[in-house]
């Protein structure tokens, strides 16, 4: 089966080998999995000859790793595993296709459990979701026109879930001048299309930006970005590729604070072990066969396929949930080391950061309880309730952050480094003036105000915040959304049938 | 249903811990403990378990317990819960050893 995608990559070769080929990856066969790839990966002006130990990207990858050491845990599997529909073989849920409302309840329930556990993105939600939807646009197109695309993904989806593979779904394109459709941007590139056809695949040209988790994972699942027309059909494009294809380049993003991790000790850092990443992903001429092609000029079928994946994604922010429990502890801690949590103030604080974190939680498990079956079999979220979901994430977790930041006092930002506390000259002054009681460790105190900072304005903040705003869809996608799937004439028709309007007379 | 000890085989089923209110772990340790010497505690999925602890992190309740729908199940959803179970397992070794014990009235 390996064999049959017929793409130069050192991973699969291994694989061939029998040396990793179990149906569920540990933690530590992730890692080794990640070695045998070969991406080319640029960060600060420079290509990184290893990926897997390069100290500011290994946060990340230790948080998808997550996904693969719970899996194993008797404590987690209920949620973290699932059965196959495809081979019957117990998979991880993230290469899982949702079969039933209890499958969507419980991919919300893992968001949480892997947001608390790791207090950050955990990157590996993305691939699902495109799986999710391809399952169901494939099946769609080919009820149309007859192709075998569906086919094709049912036979790239048992690859994957055969070797637990991590994929990053990519659908974000530059995008350039937001006025212009694709044909008619000053660069053709600047959304990635199909620059040529040949007998045995097609060679795409473009990028996919914002990439999260993109060098921690097997392989990239390409999607295009927006609705399309027949003048923008060399866009409608979706395949799957390993990661390390030729003619992939990856170029890693900043994040706030990112160069504390290369700095010694533990305090600063906030958060020891784990963090995310993102990158621009660029395809420059890259060959795609055809039986990992899943949509090649469909146009009508692109916004669909947008569509289909956004809900999926944007009940996926569940994981915010679990970084908001993370940072609701976080904030009780502190006020407990300040002794100040017993003021009305800080209680009514705490009860608002629980609020709106409940609230966010409400979203996600609504919008799986109220799921339905889709003509391929998958289960697909309420697509309206996804979007409100999704549109109270942009919001809540500013309002949790600033309220963690009241809580927690100006301290966060305002305290010495991790070296002054240790420093024989400062250290004793340090001690001396940032305790606030005998029986709380001063270090503790910072250890906090670290992670707190972290989260709110440090490298987490980027997954918790901005991701939070831009993920999955700006605010105003998920606005239009919600214009679209809310049923105007039957509110109406209530509201009038109340107050004796008869619209027949 | 007892081993040739008389130990019982109790199978630990947990929930997938999204949000659960106490230690799921902890308590099963807590359990292991008490009925140490009295009990084998395996993964649900071993053969011949005599009955399913089934470690629920909260009310809700959510693990699947559909492939044990014939077996006898007991469920733990808070910390309070602990007491009773390990009573229970005991009055049902005492059944074990004794048929016409009136222990048996507990297990409703």
């Amino acid at each position: 089966m390996l064999a049959s995608y017929g793409i130069e990559s050192s991973k699969v070769s291994k694989k061939e080998k029998g040396s990793l080929h179990m149906t569920m990856m540990t933690a530590d066969q992730y890692e080794e999995s990640l070695r045998e790839l070969n991406l080319v990966v640029y960060m600060f002006g420079e290509r990184l000859n290893n990926v897997v130990d390069n100290t500011i990207i290994r946060p990340s990858l230790q948080a998808v790793a997550k996904t693969y050491e719970l899996a194993h845990l008797p404590e987690y599997e209920d949620i973290m595993n699932a059965t196959s529909h495809i081979t019957g073989h117990r998979i991880n849920r993230f290469t899982h296709i949702h079969q039933s409302i209890e499958d969507l309840v419980k991919k919300s329930k893992m968001g949480r459990l892997l947001g608390r556990h790791t207090g950050c993105c955990f990157q590996r939600c993305v691939g699902m979701d495109s799986l999710n939807a391809l399952s169901i646009v494939t099946f769609d197109i080919d009820t149309k026109y007859g192709t075998d695309y569906n086919k094709r993904f049912l036979k790239y989806l048992e690859y994957v879930q055969e070797n637990d593979l991590t994929c990053d779904g990519a659908m974000t394109d530059p995008k350039g001048n937001r006025r212009l459709p694709p044909h008619k941007q000053s660069d053709p590139d600047l959304f990635l299309h199909v620059v040529a056809e040949k007998e045995d695949g097609i060679v795409v040209r473009g990028a996919k930006a914002h990439q999260t988790g993109a060098v921690n994972s097997h392989e990239i699942i390409v999607m295009p970005t927006i609705s399309m027309r027949e003048e923008d059909k060399d866009y409608a494009i979706s395949f799957s590729l390993p990661s390390d294809a030729d003619g992939i380049v990856y170029i890693m993003g900043r994040q706030s604070c990112d160069t504390r991790k290369l700095e010694a000790g533990t305090m600063d850092q906030g958060n020891l072990l784990y963090g995310g990443h993102e990158a621009l992903v660029v395809f420059d001429n890259v060959f795609v066969p055809w039986d990992r092609v899943f949509m090649c000029k469909e146009f009508e079928f692109a916004g669909e396929l947008v569509e289909k994946f956004a809900s999926y994604h944007r009940q996926s922010y569940a994981c915010k949930v679990g970084v908001g429990d993370v940072l609701i502890g976080a904030s009780q801690t502190i006020a407990e080391y300040n002794g100040a949590e017993k003021a009305s103030h800080v209680k009514d604080k705490i009860i608002e950061m629980n609020h709106l974190n409940e609230t966010l939680y409400c979203g996600c498990i609504a919008c799986a309880s109220e799921g339905k079956k889709e003509p391929s079999g998958t289960y697909s979220v309420n697509t309206l309730l996804a979007n409100v979901h999704k549109q109270n994430v942009t919001r809540f977790p500013y309002e949790l952050s600033r309220l963690a930041q009241d809580i927690a006092g100006g301290l966060m930002v305002t305290m010495p480094s991790e070296k002054d506390f240790r420093s024989p000259e400062t250290g004793k002054w340090l001690e001396k003036y940032y305790q606030t009681h005998p029986d709380v460790p001063t270090k503790d105190r910072m250890h906090i105000l670290r992670l707190i900072e972290n989260l709110t304005l440090g490298t987490a903040a980027v997954g918790y915040l901005t991701e939070s705003m831009h993920g999955a869809g700006s605010p105003q996608a998920q606005r239009i959304m919600i214009s679209r799937n809310v049923n105007m004439e039957e509110k109406k028709r209530a509201a009038k049938k109340l107050c004796g309007i008869d619209d027949k007379s | 249903m007892t081993n040739r000890d008389g130990i019982l085989r109790v199978g630990i089923k947990y929930c997938g811990g999204c949000n659960p209110e106490y230690d799921r772990v902890a308590l099963v340790a807590r359990i292991r403990g008490a009925l140490k010497g009295k009990v084998e505690f395996v993964s649900a999925q071993s053969e011949g378990v005599d009955l399913i602890l089934a470690v629920q992190g909260c009310a809700t309740a959510c693990a699947d317990l559909s492939p044990f729908k014939d077996m006898d199940i007991k469920l733990i959803t808070k910390v309070g819960d602990v007491e009773r179970f390990i009573q229970e397992v005991n009055a049902m070794r005492l059944l074990k050893r004794d048929p016409h014990s009136h222990c048996a009235v507990i297990f409703k």
